[in-house]
């Protein structure tokens, strides 16, 4: 256990005492990557700023049942980021397809610069949108959200190695989505067999 | 380390190339509006600082079956709760903004302040906090009158913060705490009803006044880095116009902005603020 990893239990404990100040703590330390994550994940960023909302509310309230013997704080709170998640996607049928997200991408003429970097970004949305939904989970708790394999994995209800699987399949697919050289998509054959 | 990092490996050709893309991905369209943050943040404070169950005092549920004998001290108990429930429940009413009560309320909050000049600017500080966070969520409901009592009480608790000559630690805690609300009673502007207006923008100027008043010269203090941006983020001109609208995601300029300046994590902050290239493994 690092250092952080105990000041973080600390504040955790002292928030379960109903310290509010020390949630305030958490909140600041874990909103960026909570938000980061359900943005990758949901369509509009006002949707995004309410479910991140909601996460905390529902972080408070399930905090007095949380124990962190062997469950990492950070897995624990993506976990009811995904979940949040998901209920909301069951709820608004936020299905991408990507006809769909090709309509919400681009914008406006704008000068060239400017156009090509949309471009890029919507190319890289685009990719992302084609991952299944695990891969596209994996990535985003690892990559946007900088959480741990065992964090993420702790998250997705999976083990680590599961993780790592839907990890490397995702970048090889985003590699060959967005025509970046790389070392081919590596074991497990098609990308869109484990969603 | 507990596993091998598998997302980004220099080694590999064109590993850079996605790590670039996506983290350019990732700060163009999932950077977090700093209104928005600041919005939440005070909603969920408001949330914490409402009594709730701590850890260990759950009542674990009952699994044995209540008979009909049962019934009768349960249904008095059940009563004399119900009963209790509607006083505690209508006093609490009346002593939230703009209640009979609330004004009682605060003067017992300010009877029972620490007498430790350092203590009690802490709870002023909290009590700020409290007002606000009040007068938010009066915002949220529409509440005209409850919005108006509690930046009422909001000020004027502001105001005894001052009179008590803070220390320069808590002037600088009170900057950083209004320099915060104040960006989001610009934000309130956009959508409170009319007649709020007047008191919303009475605040932003008072708020800015103090913050202007604390960023004043103090003897010995020069900002690390040199020049100090402005202490108020945005606030409008007094009796101006309305405020810029809402920014979006990404504000003009590029730069990342700070949302909170206290935001930094205690310890060295768990997961980095910016989007890593290379997940922790």
């Amino acid at each position: 256990m690092t250092v952080d990893d105990a000041a973080l239990e600390r504040l955790v404990d002292q928030a379960r005492s109903g310290d509010a100040d020390a949630f305030g703590q958490i909140f600041d330390l874990y909103h960026d990557p909570v938000y980061r994550y359900i943005a990758s994940r949901v369509r509009r960023p006002a949707d995004a700023e309410d479910l991140t909302q909601n996460v905390f509310v529902k972080a408070l309230e399930a905090l007095p049942r949380y124990e962190s013997r062997g469950v990492p704080f950070g897995g624990w709170l993506f976990r009811l980021a995904r979940n949040t998640v998901i209920d909301h996607v069951r709820t608004h049928r936020e299905h991408a397809d990507l006809e769909s997200v090709g309509e919400l991408l681009g914008g406006a003429a704008a000068p060239d610069e400017i156009a090509a970097a949309r471009q890029d970004m919507d190319a890289v949305a685009v990719a992302l949108e084609a991952l299944t939904v695990e891969q596209r989970d994996a990535l985003a708790l690892r990559f946007f959200a900088g959480l741990s394999a065992r964090e993420a994995a702790v998250a997705m209800g999976k083990q680590e190695g599961t993780i790592r699987g839907l990890q490397f399949r995702a970048i090889a697919a985003l590699r060959r989505q967005l025509g970046i050289d790389g070392p081919g998509d590596g074991p497990g054959g098609s990308d869109r067999t484990d969603g | 380390m507990d596993d091998v990092d598998v997302t980004v490996d220099p080694q590999i050709p064109g590993d850079e190339e996605l790590q670039r893309r996506l983290e350019a991905y990732a700060d163009e369209r999932l950077r977090p509006d700093p209104l928005a943050t600041a919005r939440a943040r005070a909603r969920v404070m408001v949330e914490a600082r409402s009594p709730r169950p701590l850890a260990g005092t759950i009542p674990e549920v009952a699994d044995h079956r209540l008979t009909p004998r049962s019934w009768r001290p349960l249904l008095g108990l059940l009563a004399a709760t119900l009963a209790l429930v509607v006083a505690v429940g209508g006093a609490a009413a009346a002593s939230g903004p703009g209640g009979a009560l609330y004004g009682a309320r605060l003067w017992l909050e300010e009877v029972t302040l620490p007498s430790d000049p350092d203590a009690r600017a802490e709870a002023e500080l909290r009590r700020i906090e409290a007002r606000f966070g009040e007068a938010e969520a009066a915002a949220a409901r529409g509440d005209q009158g409850a919005l108006a009592a509690a930046l009422a009480a909001y000020q004027s608790t502001v105001d005894e913060v001052l009179d008590s000559a803070p220390s320069e630690l808590r002037q600088g805690e009170l900057e950083t705490v209004l320099s915060k609300h104040l960006v989001v009673l610009n934000g309130l502007l956009d959508t409170a009803p009319g007649p709020a207006i007047k008191g919303l923008r009475n605040a932003i100027e008072n708020s800015g006044k103090v913050i202007d008043r604390l960023d004043g010269p103090k003897p010995g203090a020069s900002p690390p880095g040199g020049g100090k941006p402005s202490p108020r983020p945005d606030a409008s001109p007094p009796g101006g116009g309305k405020p810029s609208p809402k920014p979006s995601a990404s504000p003009p300029g590029g730069g990342k902005p700070s949302p909170r300046p206290d935001a930094s994590p205690p310890g060295g902050g768990k997961p980095s603020p910016k989007p890593s290239a290379s997940p922790r493994p």
